[in-house]
């Protein structure tokens, strides 16, 4: 009975996760239909060129909303991040370890804020990260007088542009270590199951002794620290720092990280479904991108096609 | 006759302290309220004068507006992020449709209320029977409204006959704009406190299931909520566009995160069933004051950002630490 069970269990776990990946798969064989050579090597590693930045941010919004709460700060985060690196390097070697250094003592410190704010104040994280996330667009709009200056060093953009391996581009790469360690953290450590036990019911895990205050911090701050190196990647990627940056990640990592089924409630789900989600927004932008569509119709398919998967994915959950 | 005086669902004794705490709690708001205004007395001769504070209560009937419709999402314990879409969608197709012919005016009000109608039917629809949570569902409906509202006019356009738009915002000697707060407050408050609909979505946002097997019809609830959200945004959005005079597809986008604030500062919970009607008007005050006062002392905007962030974590520290005791 225990063995039926447990196998069950585990089914339920797979299940979705394979379908989030069966549809990542479908997405991708339509688009190529719809625009042929969109499955061609170039296309491809261009999708990979910038798939890392909205796959790093999605690590922090992942953790973030297992525990059941939401990070409206990020956008942010890897703005301030953008910004304050392109003026601090400045195309100076030298600046650049200090630059990052830098930045991520900040994320360490806004994480602090979120996390006791979401913690100890009781207050909502929508509505937490919101009031951190407004209050650091201010100081980068102070901080660059609100025009950015500045441009990346050469050792950043060759570091996130060069190939490695003859098929990946830095930033992808970091990507994909930093993904292979947060699923381990999630599967396999103390750190991950209280993630988890926290996300589903927050007294029965202070009960259970879980370090609650504890998790709620270090989610904060991983979040923090993955939108800061995001940012600072992206710098990399674009080579200066402009106030549109990642204009659109809050809503796009929502998405991705709902798509990958992860119950924005909290509790269940991963970043192995994640890592599909952000696939599948990264195809849909790619897509339409190549279609030269416009900006109106491409809010327009991207929200319909956000609703679909959805109902998908939630409509599987109405039927058990 | 005095069972429908007081708060349901609890027992007489717990009843009353729990009325006490909740009225505890808005008059707080208002507490702050006050000294908001002493601060901004104190510290700008230019904000006591009449010039300033009608100013200050014409910029923000729009958003007292939105925020009443937020206001029924949330107590129902969902979160509604399309309305920021929904002014626009109505401010780009009332500027669309509007020319110096009054016969025109009044169409394009209706055609702008059932925009936002629907937009909240759709968005009761995906809650209800595609069993979405709400912030993923309205998350869903914003992003295709702004494309929507950008496909209807791309870059900001058209202008209202300036009759309208006086008439709207400053008619009868500034006497106008304060009417349609009054009257929107006044039947806001009946719905929510008086009738069965808004005891329902309070009962709904305490406790779903407790409300189903008390014969609360939640679908129902649901989709009334949320059309009611619609259509208060499109109101909104109307006095909105009187007041810009303009057409423009990004006009509505700060509304959300300000009417979610104006709606937790106001003493609602995010998870469902608590708010207040009077503590929304409160709230939009400070935040309007906020403002006003920033803008008066000539502090650059980029301030404006940071100060509002850390006042609103303040004041919800400040209502958070007291709620728990």
């Amino acid at each position: 009975m225990e063995q039926i069970n447990s196998r069950s269990l585990a089914m339920k776990r797979i299940l979705p996760i394979v379908m989030v990946y069966a549809m990542m798969v479908v997405l991708a064989i339509v688009a190529n239909i719809i625009n042929p050579g969109f499955l061609s090597g170039d296309n491809v590693y261009s999708i990979f060129k910038q798939i890392a930045f909205l796959g790093i941010a999605c690590i922090g919004q992942t953790l973030v909303i297992l525990t059941g709460g939401i990070d409206l700060s990020l956008r942010y985060m890897i703005l301030f991040s953008n910004v304050l690196a392109a003026q601090m390097i400045n195309g100076q070697e030298a600046n650049t370890l200090p630059t990052f250094l830098f930045i991520i003592v900040v994320c360490i410190v806004v994480g602090l804020i979120n996390g006791a704010g979401v913690y100890f104040l009781k207050i909502p994280a929508m509505i937490m990260t919101l009031a951190t996330g407004t209050a650091l667009y201010g100081i980068t709009l102070l901080y660059c007088k609100g025009a950015p200056g500045g441009h990346a060093s050469a050792s950043l953009g060759s570091f996130v542009n060069a190939k490695y391996f003859g098929f990946i581009n830095g930033g992808a790469l970091v990507w994909i270590v930093l993904s292979v360690l947060v699923i381990l953290l999630l599967n396999y450590t103390t750190f991950g199951r209280s993630i988890y036990a926290v996300g589903t019911n927050r007294e029965s895990a202070m009960y259970s002794g879980i370090n609650v205050p504890g998790t709620y911090f270090a989610v904060y701050i991983i979040a923090a620290i993955m939108a800061g190196l995001a940012g600072f990647l992206f710098l990399g990627y674009t080579q200066s720092g402009y106030l549109s940056t990642a204009s659109s990640y809050n809503m796009d990592s929502i998405a991705a990280v709902v798509i990958g089924g992860t119950n924005i409630l909290g509790g269940s789900g991963g970043y192995i479904g994640t890592i599909a989600g952000v696939g599948i927004m990264m195809i849909i932008e790619s897509l339409m991108t190549l279609l030269h569509m416009e900006e109106y119709g491409k809010q327009v398919v991207q929200g319909v096609l956000i609703i679909i998967m959805l109902v998908v994915v939630y409509g599987r959950k109405n039927k058990r | 006759m005095e069972k429908t005086r007081k708060p349901w669902l609890f027992a007489d004794r717990h009843n009353r302290s729990l009325l006490y705490r909740r009225k505890s709690e808005v008059l707080l708001v208002y507490a702050f309220v006050i000294v908001m205004i002493i601060v901004a007395a104190l510290s700008s001769d230019l904000f006591l004068v009449t010039r300033n504070l009608r100013n200050l209560l014409n910029s923000n009937v729009g958003l007292l507006i939105v925020t009443f419709g937020q206001l029924f999402v949330i107590t129902l314990g969902g979160i509604d992020l399309s309305v920021g879409a929904v002014i626009s969608v109505v401010n780009v197709t009332t500027v669309t449709l509007i020319t110096d012919d009054p016969a025109t005016w009044a169409l394009a009000g209706v055609a702008g209320v059932v925009c936002g109608a629907v937009i909240g039917l759709i968005n009761g629809l995906l809650v209800v029977k595609g069993n979405m949570q709400a912030i993923i569902a309205t998350l869903a409906t914003q992003t295709v409204f702004f494309g929507v509202a950008l496909f209807i006019m791309d870059t900001p356009s058209g202008s209202l006959p300036s009759e309208l738009s006086k008439f709207i915002t400053k008619g009868w000697n500034y006497t106008v704009p304060v009417l349609i707060a009054i009257v929107i407050t006044i039947v806001v408050w009946f719905l929510m406190n008086r009738t069965r609909f808004g005891r329902s979505v309070f009962a709904v946002g305490g406790n779903e299931q407790a409300a189903e097997s008390s014969g609360i019809s939640v679908v129902k609830t649901k989709m009334l909520a949320f059309m009611t959200s619609g259509i208060l945004a499109a109101i909104a959005a109307l006095y909105i566009t009187a007041y810009a005079t303009s057409g423009n597809p990004l006009i509505g986008e700060s509304y959300v995160q300000r009417s979610i604030t104006t709606v937790v500062v106001g003493g609602a919970s995010l998870a469902g069933g608590k708010s207040s009607v009077m503590g929304c008007i409160a709230a939009v005050l400070i935040l309007g004051i906020i403002n006003n006062l920033l803008n008066l002392l000539g502090i650059s905007s980029y301030y404006q950002y940071v100060l509002q962030g850390v006042i609103l974590i303040g004041a919800l520290a400040i209502s958070a630490s007291r709620s728990r005791k």
